[in-house]
């Protein structure tokens, strides 16, 4: 066990980060599985269905890491961070695509039972890059709609672009 | 001037004006580099500083002496140039050329090692947005609203005058507002003599600011292929999409932002005097951009000051510092020593006191006679509402990204996903050097709060969405994060940043999707395009009509004013319209060729203090043409001498040449009787109403026989045409709704034509029926009993 965690740093520091991170990805999961597309894009309704599944999430996450720590599983909480990072491409559902976010989760799944443990060191990385996760994946869901919407528009753009090129 | 040419001439035009840039740019780019060794991207930031410094300056003093012509603008600044490079090759040849060499050969195998597929995408991109830009800055006007509002009108009354004057603030307090931004805009605009490119330039600043950035990550430490990557992510944000393309100076304080703090940071890392003179020319050039740079400006002087401490006694610290403020002063305080000399108030629009911050607007006082002159500055609100529920108020303001979709705001996801985060990281890593007592990253990360904190202390919360511009130097600053943040993943994560870097492509590539749906500005070519393939051009003014609020409706009179002056010396035009919409830039027309009338009529001194601002005398000549605007219910809003539609109709010398619901376009009789003006006139109806006429052409010969036609129908604009060919043997008389009757009494005819409605005491018979895909229009003959 030694082995597992870092110099200076301590169990429970170990644990918060993924139990936060965790929560926050299975309620984001929750969140895009049971919600309609439309309910995903307004703001703030869907915050306040995001801010719903968030606990829950949480709690699911503060259940499955306190089993994982009384078994002594550093190894699985640690790994859980990475599988919370990619959960937030389920943004995808967002755009009704129905297969992709569960072959992510796939790919995900995969890569928690690969992945090494993760050091202490790079704690504050990976908060990072699942905060980065979510606040991206959470603003597209909010304006992928918007970007995409002028796609016409941008067609007509290239067209006449072409025209004068080629003309 | 170079310009009133078309085709091969104009290639030769924009031949020259790039050679002409190049010059200005490899003089000083060599000049610099025999005084330094520098790396590339530093090169280039301080070469093209001094090069805008230059063209500012030049036409600054010029301005003041009433030579601001483009053969001595280009003599000057052609002189400085050349002078300089002469210089280089007679004492420095062999210095310049190795250090050049050097640089080559750094550029060069640099530039392999950052054509990664990602890089290389990115650039692709920018590829093509530059295409694009080029196109719509060639075929749309400047239709940002604010540049017609404020930014243009008055460099375009500086090309006419060849002298730096003040427009009216009693109409905009914005003319009194520093425009060393504007100055930029001036530059392409005296060498074409035309507002064909001047769209570009904040484009060019956007380029230039990617280099900044790049610049900037190389000084953290970044590796140069995440620099290029993060550098070339700044063009692909939003709202600098958005901006690119307008006349806004937003982006060009942003990017003078950075400069300066490129400057500050190697002036830290060096001590060098160097540095220390760049970031004394980029504070007085900023600090004449816009006034939110003195933040900016107060902001980066404990960098300066405590490296100064650090490096130097204090004698030689306060003589360096008195250095970094005289270099400053040029291009500065020119605008503040002017406002003081005629407003009272070097801030003017407003007036920095113990007290605070308040707003001293003659514009309101004047036109809102209800409000006190001086009110207070604008509500916290927005500051408040952060404090009160700061977690709601900060995802609401992430998600929903005020502005996003023009160039109000829009910091996009690479910002608020990526970037945030990134400058946490970096904010928690400063907080920790400055326990160690290495202020210089809290020094430098400290700006972004600081930049939110005032910015929400001046903005209502309800105002976010319009002015997210004015802090867009915060994306740079998540950019810069994101290249360290980066260089720490590669070493952690290495599998992540090409995850990131994908992702960023295809968020680029959708921003570059979501340009094309933007109205303000409008990026849509295909009209134009179409137009310009199927010879049915007219003038860029015609694509008013893609852009909101009122610009299409005055689009109505001002394509058809720039068409028929575009040849000639120009017309001198009087206009009037509700306050919120009196606007002024296209009736100078696309090649500057017209007077605005009203501007001319408003005559002060220099040094006196009256709520009005101009350095011209009133013209002698009545105006030649007249646009009249209404909306809703809006009073009309007078500048100079007050003329009303009634006045313009009673003379009897004008004819309207376009009439819609809310806008009147008339113009001197004597001058459409002119045979160019005339063909003109006749060309541009044809191809603006072409639909109308086909379908007039059926019934013309109902109508002959008669006196004289009157009508206030947009179906005059048809008949009007097929008149002036010949078609339809009678005059045509467009007039205002309220003026058929009396028009045609006044014509004194026995026979007139009307539209829809019989005219009230004549002898009346319906002659034709037009059966149109938006109903019938009936043509009644009118006798006199």
């Amino acid at each position: 066990m030694g082995d597992l965690i870092a110099p200076g740093s301590d169990r429970t520091a170990r644990l918060v980060v993924p139990w936060l991170c965790c929560g926050a990805s299975i309620g984001f999961l929750l969140w895009v599985i049971f919600s309609g597309t439309g309910e995903l894009h307004s703001v703030p309704v869907g915050f306040r269905r995001y801010m719903f599944f968030f606990p829950v999430g949480l709690a699911v996450s503060g259940v499955a890491g306190v089993l994982l720590w009384f078994a002594g599983a550093w190894a699985v909480t640690g790994r859980l961070s990475y599988l919370s990072c990619v959960f937030y491409f389920g943004f995808l559902k967002v755009l009704g695509w129905t297969f992709v976010p569960w072959i992510l989760l796939i790919v995900a799944s995969i890569e928690f039972v690969r992945t090494r443990e993760i050091q202490v060191e790079t704690r504050l990385s990976l908060l990072l890059l699942h905060v980065m996760g979510s606040l991206a994946g959470l603003y597209m869901a909010f304006n992928m709609g918007r970007f995409l919407q002028p796609w016409g528009s941008f067609q007509e753009v290239v067209r006449s672009l072409w025209l004068l090129v080629s003309g | 001037m170079l310009l009133k040419v078309t085709g091969a001439q104009l290639e030769l035009s924009i031949l020259a004006f790039i050679t002409v840039n190049l010059l200005i740019f490899l003089s000083w780019h060599s000049w610099i580099s025999v005084l330094r060794k520098l790396s590339v991207g530093e090169s280039i930031v301080y070469a093209g500083l001094l090069m805008a410094a230059q063209i500012v300056l030049t036409e600054l003093l010029l301005g003041l002496i009433g030579a601001l012509k483009l053969p001595a603008l280009l003599t000057v600044n052609l002189g400085i140039s050349g002078g300089l490079l002469v210089w280089l090759v007679l004492a420095r040849r062999s210095l310049a050329a190795e250090r050049l060499a050097g640089m080559g050969r750094e550029f060069m195998s640099g530039f392999r090692g950052v054509m990664t597929p990602v890089n290389a995408a990115l650039m692709v991109l920018g590829i093509f947005l530059t295409i694009w830009f080029c196109t719509a800055a060639y075929f749309l006007p400047p239709r940002g609203i604010d540049d017609l509002v404020a930014h243009l009108p008055p460099i375009y009354q500086y090309v006419q005058d060849y002298e730096i004057s003040l427009l009216p603030i009693k109409l905009r307090d914005q003319f009194a507002m520093p425009q060393n931004g504007e100055f930029l805009f001036l530059w392409p605009l005296i060498f074409f003599h035309a507002d064909t490119f001047i769209d570009l330039v904040q484009y060019v600043a956007a380029l230039f600011g990617a280099v900044v950035i790049f610049a900037l990550a190389r000084r953290f430490e970044v590796g140069r292929n995440d620099a290029v990557f993060v550098g070339l992510l700044f063009l692909f944000t939003p709202l600098i999409l958005g901006q690119a393309g307008s006349n806004y100076v937003d982006l060009i304080v942003g990017v003078c932002y950075l400069t300066l703090l490129y400057a500050v940071v190697r002036f830290w890392q060096t001590g060098a005097m160097f540095h220390l003179i760049m970031a004394g020319i980029a504070t007085g050039f900023g600090l004449g951009i816009k006034h939110n740079l003195i933040v900016a400006v107060l902001a980066v002087q404990p960098m300066i000051i405590m490296c100064l401490w650090r490096d130097k006694h204090f004698s030689a610290a306060i003589r360096a510092y008195a250095c970094y403020v005289l270099i400053s002063l040029p291009l500065g305080a020119f605008w503040f020593v002017r406002n003081f000399l005629v407003t009272g108030y070097p801030l003017y629009p407003y007036q920095l006191n113990l007290s605070g911050l308040h707003v001293v607007s003659w514009s309101t006082s004047i036109n809102f006679p209800g409000n006190n002159a001086i009110t207070q500055s604008p509500s916290n609100k927005a500051l408040m509402d952060f404090l009160h529920d700061p977690v709601n108020f900060s995802l609401s303001y992430m998600f929903q990204d005020p502005g996003l979709g023009s160039f109000h705001g829009g910091f996009g996801v690479v910002f608020w996903g990526l970037g945030v985060p990134a400058i946490l990281f970096c904010i928690y890593k400063a907080v920790q050097a400055a326990m160690r007592r290495d202020f210089f990253p809290v020094l430098f990360w400290g700006h972004v709060p600081l930049t939110f904190f005032v910015y929400f202390l001046q903005i209502a919360s309800s105002r976010l969405e319009f002015n997210q511009r004015l802090i867009l130097v915060v994306v740079g600053f998540g950019l810069l994060a994101l290249g360290i943040f980066l260089k720490k993943l590669r070493k952690e994560f290495p599998g992540s940043v090409t995850v990131i870097r994908s992702f960023c492509v295809a968020v680029s590539i959708m921003a570059v999707v979501h340009l094309a749906g933007y109205s303000w500005p409008s990026m849509q070519i295909r009209q134009p395009v179409a137009d310009w393939v199927s010879g049915e051009q007219t003038t860029d003014y015609k694509y008013f009509a893609q852009t909101p609020w009122d610009l299409p409706l005055l689009g109505a009179a001002w394509e058809p004013l720039d068409f028929l002056t575009q040849s000639g010396n120009g017309w001198s035009v009087y206009t009037a319209a509700p306050w919120g919409v009196f606007w002024t830039a296209p009736v100078f027309g696309s090649r500057i060729q017209n007077q605005v009338w009203n501007f001319r009529q408003e005559s002060v001194g220099l040094f006196q203090q009256e709520p009005v601002g101009n350095l011209r005398q009133e013209p002698a000549s009545n105006p030649d043409a007249f646009i009249f605007h209404r909306m809703n219910d809006a009073p009309l809003f007078f500048l100079g001498k007050e003329i009303t539609p009634e006045h313009v109709w009673s003379d009897g010398h004008f004819e309207m040449v376009t009439k819609t619901p809310t806008t009147y376009f008339w113009v001197n009789s004597s001058l459409l009787r002119e045979s160019e003006t005339n063909d003109k006139l006749v060309t541009w109806y044809a191809r603006t109403f072409a639909s109308d006429i086909r379908a007039l052409e059926s019934i013309a010969g109902h109508l002959s026989g008669n006196d004289a036609l009157v009508t206030a129908s947009a179906w005059g604009h048809g008949l009007k045409y097929l008149s002036l060919i010949g078609t339809l043997q009678i005059p045509v008389h467009i007039v205002p709704d309220d003026k058929v009757r009396s028009h045609a009494r006044r014509l004194k005819g026995q026979k007139i034509i009307t539209l829809e409605k019989p005219l009230i005491g004549y002898e009346s018979n319906l002659v034709a029926r037009l059966k149109t895909s938006a109903g019938t229009v009936a043509f009644y003959e009118n006798r006199v009993r």
